[in-house]
This record gives C-alpha cells, sequence and structure tokens, in this order.
C-alpha cells in the first residue's frame, strides 16, 4: 500500500481540529453544566506539495474556509499541528511574524470588502512593500507596482494605480487583490472562493489568470471552492470535506473522474451542468447536514448517506489509502 | 395573443430615471411564456433580468418607468398602478425571492404567517379551513407539518425556499416568477428544490419564470430558455437546443466561459470588455463592442429577435449555425 512517490511536502497538517465555543446558557455562564463546541474542522490530516494547486471543495459548513484561515493563521487549532516548510506555524507566527506573512498569503471571496476603500490602488499596492522593508527608493517601489498590475491585466498600470477601490469593477478588485498577494511572492497562497461573487464571463478570466501566475510563481496554491467544475478544473488535487473531515482526497482526474466515496458521489450527481439532457441517474438523499456541534463518534455523512449501514452511526471511518493515490474515509471501502 | 400563451410581453422597457442620464435597465423585451412551461431567464449582472422580474409584480423602485405591454390573460401589467396591482399581485403572478428568510417576521410562526397570507384575499375561510390550506401546501411542497408551528429561524435554508414557494402557490396564481431561488443554497439542496419545482410543475401544471444568473441550473429544469443581455433578449429556444448549438454569439461565449468536468485545463474563454453604457446604449447590437465576430453592420443596426429557425429566435445580423467555426478568439 505504498503512495506514489511525493515530494517532499511544503505544508503539513497533522490531526488538526478547529473548535469553537458555543454561547452558552446560563449554567455556563456561571461555570456549571458542559459547554458546547462547534467543530468546524476535525482530525484532519493533509501534506501540500511546492507548487500544487489543490483545491477544497463542499458545501457551506464543511470547514473548508476554517481549513484556510489555519493556514494563513486568521485562526490557531485546537488540536494537532500544522508545519510549513518543515518549522511549526503556531511557532514561527509567534517568534516572526512577519516573516511567514512574507512566505503565505491569501485572497478573499469578496473584493468589495478586501480593501480600505481610502487608499488608491498603488497605495494598496506599496503598502506590503513597506511593510515587508522590500520597497527600497521610491522609483524602485513604483516599478514593483506598476509590475504587479500588468501581470494582472490591469493596464495602462499607471492609470489603475492611481484609481480607487469604488471605481474599479468586482472582477478589478479581485485582481488587485491577488497582485497584492503575489507581490512578496509566497510558497503558498490561500485563495477562499475568489471567483464566487463575479460574474461567469469574468470568472473564468481570473481563473485562468490565476493559472497563468501559478506556472509564473510557482507558489502551492489552496483554492478553496464549493464549485466541483472549479475544482476540476485548477485543481493537480481535491479534497472533498463534509462537517468538517475529509472524506475523500487525490489527483482531481480520480477523485471527480471516479468518485469512490458516498458524498462525492452525491455531490456529482446532485451538481447542475450546462450539458442539457437528462439528470443523471440520482439516489435521493435524506435529511440536511446537522451542525457539527459536540458531535458523536461515526460518519458525519451517515445520515445522509445512502448506503450507510450500523457501523457507520456507530464508528468514525478513517481516512486511508484506496489505491490509484486515492484516500477516503468510509468503511465501505478498502 | 395564442390559446396556449399565459404571458405575453412586447416592447416591454424598464428605465430608471429621467432626461438623458436615465438607464435603460429593459428594453424592449419581446417574449411569450407558455401554459406550463418553465422559462428560463439568464443573464450576467446588469442584464436587466430581475429589474423585468420586478416590474412583473410591480415591485419596482418610484424611479423606474414601465413602458409597453405586459399581457397576463387580459391584464396589462404594465398599465397598472397603485390599488390595481392588489387584485393581481399573489393571485395572477406571484414570486420567490433568494432569501426568503428575510420576507418573514421572526417573532410570528411560520404557519401563522402563511395563514395571514391567505386571508387577504379568502375572508370567507374559517381559522380550522385556514389551516387545513396551509398544512396541505405545506405537504405540496415536501414539507412535515410541524414546519406549521415552527419560527423562520429554526428552519434550514433548504425548507425556507421551500416555505417560500408554498406561500407563492398559496392563491393558485398563473405565473410564478422565482428569481434566483436557489442561489444561495448548497448543490444537493438547490438539486432536491429544483427536482420539487419540476415535480410541481407536473402536477400543478405550472407556468414559471426562472431568473438565474447560472446557464447550468437553466439546463438542468428549465423547457426552453431566454438569454439577456444589457437589456435586450439576444437568444429564446428549447432550452437543449440553445445551449448546446447557440445562434447568439453572447449565448455560445457565455457557454464557453462554463466549466464542465471534461474542460482542460487553460481552454476556458472568459468575455474580454464589459457592458456597455446603459445611460447611452449604442444604436447597433449592444453586444457588438464584445463579439468575436462583429461587422460594421452590427455597430449600427440593432438586430430584431427574429426566428432563425423552426422554434428558435435570436437577435443577431449573423447568427451561428451548428458546425460553424469554434467563436471563442482563440
Amino acid at each position: 500500500m505504498s503512495a506514489p512517490e511525493r515530494a517532499e511536502p511544503i505544508c503539513a497538517v497533522r490531526g488538526v481540529t478547529k473548535r469553537f465555543p458555543m454561547r452558552g446558557g446560563l449554567l455556563s455562564a456561571v461555570g456549571l453544566g458542559q459547554r458546547s463546541y462547534l467543530y468546524a474542522v476535525r482530525d484532519v490530516s493533509l501534506d501540500i506539495a511546492p507548487g500544487e494547486i489543490v483545491c477544497l471543495v463542499g458545501e457551506s459548513g464543511c470547514g473548508k474556509s476554517t481549513l484556510g484561515r489555519l493556514l494563513v493563521r486568521l485562526e490557531d487549532q485546537s488540536d494537532g499541528t500544522i508545519t510549513f516548510q518543515g518549522r511549526d506555524m503556531r511557532e514561527w507566527v509567534r517568534t516572526d511574524r512577519l516573516d511567514l506573512r512574507r512566505r503565505v498569503q491569501i485572497v478573499f471571496q469578496n473584493p468589495f470588502e478586501s480593501f480600505d476603500r481610502r487608499y488608491s490602488v498603488g497605495q494598496i499596492l506599496a503598502d506590503p512593500l513597506h511593510v515587508h522593508h522590500l520597497d527600497g527608493d521610491r522609483q524602485a517601489m513604483q516599478a514593483q507596482v506598476d509590475d504587479a498590475l500588468d501581470k494582472v491585466g490591469l493596464r495602462p498600470a499607471a492609470d489603475f494605480a492611481a484609481r480607487y477601490p469604488h471605481e474599479l469593477s468586482g472582477g478589478q478588485l479581485q485582481r488587485v487583490a491577488i497582485a497584492r498577494a503575489l507581490l512578496l511572492r509566497p510558497q503558498l497562497l490561500v485563495a477562499d472562493e475568489p471567483v464566487s461573487m463575479l460574474d461567469v464571463s469574468v470568472r473564468a478570466e481570473i481563473m485562468n489568470l490565476i493559472l497563468d501566475l501559478h506556472r509564473e510563481v510557482g507558489a502551492a496554491i489552496v483554492f478553496i471552492t464549493h464549485d466541483i467544475t472549479v475544482a476540476r478544473y485548477l485543481g493537480d488535487r481535491v479534497v472533498v470535506m463534509y462537517l468538517g473531515r475529509i472524506m475523500e482526497e487525490g489527483p482531481a482526474s480520480e477523485v471527480l473522474g471516479q468518485p469512490r466515496h458516498p458524498y462525492t458521489v452525491a455531490l456529482l450527481q446532485h451538481s447542475p451542468s450546462v450539458e442539457p439532457g437528462p439528470v443523471a441517474q440520482r439516489q435521493p438523499l435524506r435529511g440536511e447536514p446537522v451542525r457539527p456541534i459536540d458531535p458523536r463518534p461515526g460518519c458525519p455523512f451517515a445520515n445522509r448517506c445512502p448506503v450507510a449501514v450500523d457501523r457507520c452511526h456507530r464508528e468514525t471511518p478513517e481516512l486511508r489509502s484506496i489505491g490509484t493515490g486515492v484516500k477516503a474515509a468510509c468503511h465501505l471501502l478498502s | 395573443m395564442a390559446d396556449d400563451v399565459v404571458l405575453a410581453l412586447s416592447g416591454l422597457s424598464v428605465a430608471f430615471g429621467t432626461g438623458p442620464r436615465a438607464v435603460r435597465a429593459v428594453d424592449h423585451v419581446d417574449l411569450e411564456v407558455r401554459r406550463g412551461e418553465i422559462i428560463g431567464l439568464v443573464g450576467e449582472s446588469g442584464s436587466g433580468k430581475t429589474t423585468l422580474g420586478l416590474a412583473l409584480l410591480g415591485i419596482l423602485p418610484a424611479t423606474a418607468h414601465v413602458s409597453g405591454h405586459a399581457r397576463l390573460g387580459d391584464v396589462d401589467l404594465a398599465a397598472l398602478s397603485g390599488d390595481a396591482w392588489q387584485a393581481v399581485r399573489w393571485t395572477q403572478v406571484a414570486m420567490v425571492f433568494q432569501k426568503s428568510l428575510s420576507a418573514l417576521s421572526p417573532v410570528h410562526r411560520v404557519g401563522d404567517q402563511m395563514g395571514d397570507v391567505l386571508r387577504v384575499h379568502r375572508r370567507d375561510m374559517t381559522p380550522q379551513e385556514r389551516r387545513d390550506e396551509v398544512q396541505r401546501l405545506l405537504r405540496l411542497v415536501g414539507l412535515q407539518e410541524g414546519v406549521w408551528s415552527a419560527y423562520p429561524h429554526e428552519l434550514s435554508g433548504g425548507m425556507m425556499q421551500r416555505v417560500s414557494i408554498a406561500l407563492s402557490l398559496i392563491h393558485s396564481p398563473r405565473l410564478l416568477v422565482l428569481d434566483e431561488a436557489t442561489t444561495a443554497l448548497d448543490v444537493i439542496t438547490q438539486a432536491q428544490i429544483l427536482a420539487e419545482i419540476k415535480r410541481l410543475q407536473r402536477e400543478l401544471h405550472l407556468t414559471a419564470i426562472l431568473i438565474t444568473h447560472d446557464l447550468a441550473v437553466v439546463a438542468s429544469v428549465a423547457d426552453r430558455v431566454a438569454v439577456m443581455y444589457a437589456g435586450r433578449l439576444c437568444e429564446v429556444g428549447p432550452v437543449t437546443q440553445t445551449v448546446r448549438t447557440p445562434h447568439h454569439p453572447y449565448t455560445s461565449a457565455l457557454r464557453g466561459a462554463i466549466p464542465r468536468l471534461d474542460t482542460a485545463r487553460g481552454t476556458l474563454r472568459g468575455i474580454p470588455g464589459s457592458l456597455p453604457d446603459l445611460t447611452d446604449p449604442p444604436s447597433g447590437c449592444v453586444f457588438a463592442d464584445r463579439c468575436p465576430q462583429a461587422q460594421d453592420r452590427c455597430r449600427r443596426e440593432r438586430p430584431p429577435l427574429v426566428p432563425v429557425a423552426g422554434d428558435r429566435l435570436a437577435a443577431c445580423h449573423y447568427p451561428l449555425h451548428a458546425g460553424d467555426l469554434e467563436v471563442h478568439p482563440a
């Protein structure tokens, strides 16, 4: 059961859990009773290889965004470790926050809320250079900013540098966000649903831009999306999450081409397609996801799974290799 | 008007503001919606699809100016004003919105609120009859009777959309307008709601306009599709043929911008450029500036929406045909 040869990971997530305390009732306020927790990410282990594009896919509440925020240290895990370039991230951020920030960057979903509207695009892009003391003289900095704008297709750069966020469209703002994130030449970029608020015609351009820049910069990218077609288009590898856990992961062509986990199968069967025709035969799913508050053992998908057996409700399946580079967490797969 | 036409739009326009700065959000739209069909109205932001939907319910802001005709049976919706709408809204035409949770009061039970809506037009019913009718509607959209006594915050997004659909059906309207009704939902829930809409279409012979930005949603539930761009209709036709072999370059470009599971990396094509200024729309085709095949004539003359073949209409001087070269620029 040897896994295919993979490069030393640039980022290694090991047994990571993130839980958020729920606002308690009267009893917990006075220190009595049990405090409740929402488990956003549960016992996740994941390797990210240098320069690969990993797509985290899942529905809302599956923990994909929380995992992304853990990777850029906007959150701290409750359990487990995350190492980056062989060093413990939690330790790194404590001793040299600036150094880690330069290597790990993020692009958010909502471009309209990603910028301080009082600053021009030029000032927005110059800011990280100041913070990281990479600005050099005025001319050199200007050249870097113009170059960054040019790379993301905002031309002529000098025109765009002088504009303010409210003067740009959503797609243009997302280009600025990408330029800002890549200006410091990070080794890991987390992109949290960066195209889901954009129009279809703009979405394709931004995805292609990300691919072009990826080829040039070579950073590893963790791309978070709810859309499996986007994951298939961009991802070298796909990680399917459900209620905080990884259900299936592996090469994009395997996981989305020949899904094996019942949840991945359901996700594919229920996604609308522009290819019209008879809707694929679906196994109807019962119920809706339960919020993972103080979860009990068992597969999180068991209550909706069309093929669940008794054991699925009692025992949490481990994520294990099922061949062709794919790992799945399901008792019925081996 | 043919017998099976429920709604006939002719030259329907909606402008915001007046004078030279007026924005023509909907610009001379002609469209017939037939009894028992689901027609998908698809477009990107700024296409005017939502404005058109709001016009059909008379809930546009006061700055909007509606002209042209929108005949629903013997009523012209475009000519209604103020109180006259009361007799039409919900009984003749009803709407389901994207975020239905915000449409309901958080402090009253779902069943009571639905009962209130019922009472407006059905004063003759007793409280028990109302309650029975609301329960029947809840079952109709696949909800359990327990939802009657729930408060809106206790329901999931999918359940709320079902309540919203039940509400819209309360007075058996001739036409239902669904505005991005499944957009905020997760894919699996979305598929369940779309299947529910399809079932209601069969069982109740529902006539519906499904407004969405998502061509894939239209492809999976609509019978016909109407593609809108910059306030105008560019293509109308049966959904399968239209999506598979579009006649209008915009439909084709839109299709080419959406990834599928077999789209090879790097081959997706966006649509360069942006919407024209709707305060000063071009005299020719609104898509000419972004169209890879535009000719001089396209910039001069506005193409009318005319039949291209069979049941398919397109507003293009040089419509595409199956077998034409790929229209997306390399």
